[in-house]
C-alpha cells in the first residue's frame, strides 16, 4: 500500500498563485528626496586649479577680457584677461598657461611680449616671435597669495583688430595655478 | 582535545544524517540493499536535516545548545529505534575468478591508501580557498548571529546553502571542543565532506552491482575517487562533491523507482533533486532528468507532480530566503529581471564572463588544464578520463544508457562555469560509462586503474600539475595531529595570514573594504570584497574617483532650452552602447535658471530606471560619488526629478565621467496626463575640472557608510596612489605585511 497520497490539488494553480504571490513581494522605490548634500572638502597642500576655456564653470572664474563664444578649446582674449581663483595661501605655487598666438593675429601684430600678472604684481615678461601654441609656467612667490581671492591674467602689448571686431589679444586655452 | 574536536563534529553529523535518512526510509517502507542503504540513507538525511538547520536558522535560534542538540538526538534516536541497522545480504556475493578477486583486493588497497591520505588532509586545519573563504565564513557568521542574515555584501551568501548547513552542526561541535573557532569547526566540515565523497563512492558500487556489473562499479568508484579534483575538494570544506552525491543519489533513486514503480521512490526522488539544487544550482539538471525520466517511462503527470513537489521542498527555501533578503529568488544570477539594490547586473556580467572562460588566452589549452595539468582550470581530473569517447561503447549496454544520458544533461551547465571541479556532478556517470566500455577487460580495467591511482598520488601528482593548481600535494599528518599547532599550519598560507591581521588591528564590529579576498573564515570582522555586492562596488568606485581620471567627472552636459516653467522632467538615456562594458553614470544633474543653480528642495522626488536606489548620488553635491546604470547603458534608462511644484529653468546640466561617451541624452516633460514629450535643447559640452579633495569626499563617503578601514595588496589598482600620499585621502596605514596594507579611513 502506498504510504503517500495524492489529494486532488491542482497544483498548476498552487503554483501560479504561489508566483503570483511572490511577484507582489516586489518592492520598487517608488521616489526618494534630495540627500544631503555633501560637504566640500578643501586640500590646501595639494591644492591646484587650471581653468580650461572649456570648463562649464569656466565663466565663473572670468573677471575680463576673455569672449565668447568658446570655439574648439580656446577663447578669444583681449589685451588684459584676467580671472580669479579662491588660493589658498602659503603654499608653493606655479602659474601657468597656456595659450595660441594665431597666424591672423600675428601676421598684423608682428613679434609680441607678454607681462604674466599674478595679484597685479608683473611675475614675468616673454617675447614671442612667431605664431603658435605657447605653454609658460613660473613658481609664483608665496606672499604674493594670501588666501581667498586671486587674480590670474596676462597682458598683451599689441592687439589685432579684426573688421567689426573687438580688439583681439591672443588665443587663450588654458590658465589657472599648479601644485610644484 | 583540539585533535579530537572535529572527528567528534564530524562523526555525530554523519550519524545524524544516516540516522534521519534511515528513520525516514523504515517509515516509508523502503527497504535497501545491504551496500545501498549507507549511501543512500546518508544522503537522503543530509537533505532532510539541511532542512531542520533551515529552519533553526530562519527561526534564530541556533544557539550551540540547540545545534549540537539536534544532531546528537537524531543519531541517538536512530540508534535507539533500530532504524540505522545495516541489513543483512540477503543473497551471497556472485562466485568471482581468482583475478577478479586479486583485482578487487589491489583496488581495495588502492581505495583503502588514498583514504588515509584524505581523512589527514581533511582532518588538518581548513585553509582551502572557497572552504576559508566564505563557506565556512558564511557558517561561523549564522552561529554566532544564532540564524540567518541578510548579507548584501557578500553576494555568495545568495548562493543555495545545502551542503553548509550539514557543516554548520559539525562546525558548532568540533569549535566548541576544540576551543580554536575555525580551525576545529573547519576540519570537521571538510570530514564531512569527505563522508558525501565516501558516500558517491558507495553509491556507484552499490548501483553498479544492483546493475550487474561489480567490476565496472568498482573502477568507476574508484575512477571518482581518486581523481585529484574529488580528492582535493571533497577534503576542503567546499560543496561540489555533497553536490555530486546527491545528483547521483536522485539518479539512483529513479532507477529504484523504475524497477517496481513504487510511489515512495518518487519522494526520495524529488528530495534528492532539490537538494542537488539546495547544495549547488549547477546540480539542478539532474531534476531536469529525474522528471523527464519518470514522465518518459510512467507517462504519469501525477508522479511528475510528486517529484516536483518533494523537489520544490528542498529549493523552496531557498528561492524564498533569496526573494526575502535581496529580493531575487535566484540571486546571485537574473538582476536584469530581478532588479535589487544588492547585486548589480554588471557584476554578474563580468562575473560570469570570467568564469566561462577563466582569463585563459588560449581556449585550446583548456582541455589539457582540465584533464591533466589543472592550472587555471584549479585542478585536474586525471589523464585516464581522456578515455571519456570510450563511454560510447557503453551505448550498447542498458546500464550504459542509463548513465549516459544524465551524464549529457548535465554537462549543458559547465560552459557556464568550466572550473574543473564543476565537472564533479557528470564525472560517475562518465566513470562508470568508461569502465562499462572496458568491463569485459579485466587486465585493461586494471591497468587503468593503476595509471590513475600513480598520476594521482599526492608525491606524483605535484610533477604532473601546473604549479598554481590547487591538489593535495602531501599529508599534513602532524597539522591534522594537532602536534603542529592550527596557527603555525595556516601561516603558511598568505590569505590566513591577511586575515589574522585584520583581526588584530581592527577592531570588533568594524567593516572592511577589501580589494583582494581574505580568508574571511578565520576573522569576525566583516570583509567587503570590492566586487562582491552592489555597495561594495559602488564605495570601490567612490574611491577610484580619486586616483583615476577616466571615473572622475570630467565632462558636462548643458541641455539649454528656452526659460519654461516644469514640473516633472526626466534625461533619457537614447543610445545602444557599441560595448557592453559601458555603463551610463551622472555624478551630478544640476537645474539652472539664468545661469544660477537652482537649489534642490526638499519637496523633490527623484526617480531612475535602472538602479532607483542609487539615484541620490547624482543629487549629493559630491563629485566623488555618482549614479550609475550598473548595466550596459540602454535607450530607455531615465532619471527624473518631480519638483513637486512648478519650478522656471532654461538649463539642465549633467556632469559625468569620461566612461560613457557614447551616451546620447534627451531631455522629456510630464504633460498634464502624464506622457512624456521631448523638449527641443541645445547640447553644449564642457569639461569639468574638480577644485575641491575628491580623495577627501571618498573618504568621507566610506565613513558615512560605515566602513572605516581599507584592506588591500599592493597590485591592486589604486594601491600605489593610496600609498604615495595616504594623508590625502585622510587615510592612516595601521597595518603591513606580505604586500598588503590595513588603512584606517579618518580620524
Amino acid at each position: 500500500m502506498p504510504v503517500v497520497r495524492f489529494h486532488r490539488v491542482r497544483l498548476a494553480s498552487c503554483a501560479v498563485l504561489i508566483a503570483a504571490g511572490l511577484c507582489a513581494c516586489e518592492r520598487w522605490p517608488e521616489a526618494y528626496p534630495v540627500p544631503a548634500q555633501q560637504p566640500t572638502f578643501e586640500d590646501a597642500e595639494r591644492w591646484e586649479r587650471i581653468v580650461h576655456m572649456t570648463d562649464v564653470d569656466a565663466h565663473d572664474h572670468f573677471i575680463g577680457d576673455i569672449f565668447d563664444p568658446l570655439s574648439a578649446n580656446w577663447r578669444w582674449t583681449g589685451k588684459k584677461p584676467l580671472i580669479r581663483l579662491n588660493a589658498p595661501a602659503g603654499v608653493r605655487r606655479n602659474y601657468s598657461i597656456q595659450f595660441v598666438i594665431p597666424d591672423a593675429a600675428f601676421r598684423v601684430t608682428g613679434p609680441v611680449t607678454l607681462t604674466f600678472l599674478v595679484n597685479g604684481h608683473v611675475l614675468d615678461r616673454r617675447s614671442y616671435s612667431a605664431a603658435g601654441p605657447y605653454t609658460f609656467e613660473k613658481e609664483v612667490p608665496s606672499e604674493w597669495i594670501s588666501g581667498g581671492e586671486t587674480t590670474l591674467g596676462a597682458q598683451i602689448d599689441k592687439t589685432y583688430k579684426a573688421e567689426n571686431q573687438p580688439a583681439y589679444g591672443f588665443l587663450m586655452v588654458a590658465i589657472g595655478l599648479k601644485r610644484i | 582535545m583540539p585533535a579530537l574536536a572535529p572527528w567528534v563534529g564530524a562523526l555525530v553529523t554523519v550519524a545524524a544524517c544516516y540516522s534521519l535518512g534511515s528513520w525516514f526510509l523504515v517509515r516509508l517502507r523502503i527497504s535497501l540493499r545491504r551496500a545501498e542503504l549507507p549511501p543512500l540513507a546518508f544522503t537522503l538525511g543530509a537533505a532532510l536535516l539541511h532542512l531542520i538547520v533551515f529552519a533553526i536558522l530562519a527561526l534564530h535560534i541556533a544557539y550551540t545548545g540547540v545545534v549540537i542538540a539536534i544532531p546528537i538526538a537524531v543519531a541517538a534516536a536512530g540508534v535507539w529505534s533500530g532504524d540505522w541497522r545495516v541489513p543483512k545480504a540477503a543473497e551471497p556475493p556472485p562466485r568471482r575468478s581468482w583475478f577478479a578477486r586479486a583485482v578487487g583486493w589491489i583496488l581495495f588497497a588502492i581505495a583503502g591508501t588514498f583514504t588515509v591520505v584524505y581523512i589527514f588532509n581533511a582532518w588538518a586545519p581548513e585553509i582551502s580557498p572557497d572552504g576559508s573563504s566564505y563557506h565556512l565564513a558564511l557558517v561561523a557568521r549564522y552561529l554566532r548571529a544564532h540564524g540567518f542574515q541578510a548579507v548584501p555584501t557578500n553576494m555568495y551568501s545568495t548562493l543555495s546553502q545545502g551542503v553548509e548547513l550539514i557543516f554548520l552542526p559539525a562546525y558548532a561541535i568540533a569549535s566548541l571542543l576544540g576551543g580554536d573557532g575555525a580551525a576545529s569547526g573547519g576540519s570537521a566540515a571538510a570530514m564531512v565532506h569527505l563522508a558525501f565523497l565516501i558516500a558517491l563512492g558507495l553509491a556507484i558500487r552499490a548501483y553498479a552491482n544492483r546493475m550487474g556489473h561489480a567490476l565496472a562499479g568498482d573502477a568507476a568508484a574508484l575512477l571518482v575517487y581518486l581523481s585529484p579534483v574529488a580528492g582535493v575538494v571533497g577534503t576542503s570544506a567546499y560543496v561540489d562533491v555533497g553536490a555530486a552525491a546527491a545528483v547521483f543519489a536522485a539518479f539512483y533513486w529513479t532507477q529504484l523507482w523504475d524497477e517496481d514503480r513504487r510511489t515512495q521512490f518518487l519522494v526520495c526522488i524529488g528530495l534528492m533533486a532539490g537538494y542537488a539544487y539546495a547544495a549547488k544550482y549547477t546540480a539542478a539538471l539532474i531534476a531536469v532528468y529525474a522528471g523527464g525520466f519518470v514522465l518518459w517511462r510512467s507517462r504519469s503527470v501525477r508522479a511528475v507532480a510528486l517529484v516536483a513537489a518533494c523537489a520544490a521542498m528542498m529549493a523552496a527555501p531557498w528561492l524564498a530566503k533569496n526573494w526575502i533578503y535581496v529580493h531575487n529568488p535566484v540571486a546571485p544570477f537574473a538582476n536584469r529581471w530581478f532588479h535589487n539594490p544588492d547585486l548589480h547586473p554588471e557584476f554578474e556580467r563580468t562575473w560570469t564572463e570570467f568564469l566561462r572562460i577563466y582569463n585563459v588566452k588560449d581556449p585550446s589549452t583548456i582541455p589539457w588544464m582540465v584533464f591533466v595539468s589543472g592550472g587555471a582550470m584549479q585542478n585536474p581530473l586525471g589523464p585516464v578520463f581522456l578515455f571519456f569517447p570510450l563511454g560510447l561503447i557503453a551505448l550498447r549496454k542498458k546500464a550504459g544508457r542509463r548513465v549516459l544520458l544524465p551524464a549529457v544533461i548535465l554537462l549543458l551547465t559547465y560552459p557556464a562555469n568550466i572550473a574543473t571541479r564543476f565537472m564533479l556532478p557528470e564525472l560517475p556517470f562518465v566513470s562508470f560509462a568508461i569502465a562499462l566500455a572496458l568491463e569485459e577487460l579485466p587486465v585493461a580495467v586494471a591497468a587503468l586503474l593503476l595509471l590513475h591511482a600513480a598520476y594521482a598520488w599526492p608525491r606524483n601528482l605535484r610533477s604532473f600539475v601546473a604549479p598554481e593548481s590547487w591538489v593535495l600535494r602531501r599529508t599534513p599528518t602532524r597539522a591534522a595531529l594537532r602536534s603542529q599547532s592550527a596557527e603555525n599550519y595556516l601561516s603558511s598560507a598568505p590569505n590566513y595570514r591577511a586575515a589574522r591581521m585584520i583581526e588584530r588591528v581592527v577592531p570588533p564590529g568594524e567593516k572592511v573594504l577589501a580589494m583582494s579576498g581574505v580568508a574571511d573564515a578565520y576573522t569576525s570582522r566583516e570583509i567587503l570584497v570590492s566586487y562582491a555586492g552592489a555597495l561594495n562596488e559602488q564605495l570601490t568606485d567612490t574611491l577610484a574617483s580619486g586616483w583615476d581620471e577616466i571615473v572622475r567627472p570630467s565632462r558636462a552636459q548643458v541641455l539649454r532650452f528656452p526659460e519654461r516653467a516644469l514640473r516633472r522632467i526626466r534625461v533619457v538615456q537614447t543610445a545602444a552602447m557599441p560595448k557592453a562594458d559601458e555603463l551610463w553614470s551622472v555624478a551630478e544633474l544640476r537645474v539652472f535658471r539664468g545661469g544660477r543653480e537652482v537649489p534642490r528642495a526638499a519637496e523633490w522626488r527623484l526617480r531612475a530606471f535602472p538602479n532607483p536606489w542609487d539615484v541620490g548620488y547624482a543629487f549629493d553635491n559630491s563629485e566623488a560619488t555618482r549614479w550609475r546604470s550598473w548595466q550596459t547603458a540602454a535607450p530607455g534608462m531615465y532619471i527624473e526629478i518631480d519638483f513637486g511644484a512648478e519650478v522656471r529653468a532654461d538649463e539642465i546640466r549633467i556632469e559625468s565621467a569620461a566612461d560613457n561617451p557614447d551616451v546620447r541624452l534627451q531631455l522629456q516633460e510630464a504633460d498634464a496626463d502624464g506622457n512624456w514629450k521631448p523638449i527641443d535643447v541645445k547640447l553644449e559640452e564642457y569639461t569639468v575640472t574638480p577644485e575641491t579633495s575628491l580623495r577627501k569626499a571618498a573618504a568621507h563617503e566610506l565613513q558615512a557608510h560605515g566602513v572605516r578601514y581599507l584592506f588591500l595588496h599592493d597590485p591592486n589598482p589604486g594601491a600605489e596612489y593610496y600609498a604615495a600620499d595616504p594623508e590625502s585621502w585622510n587615510f592612516t596605514p595601521v597595518a603591513r605585511a606580505d604586500g598588503a596594507t590595513i588603512y584606517k579611513i579618518g580620524p
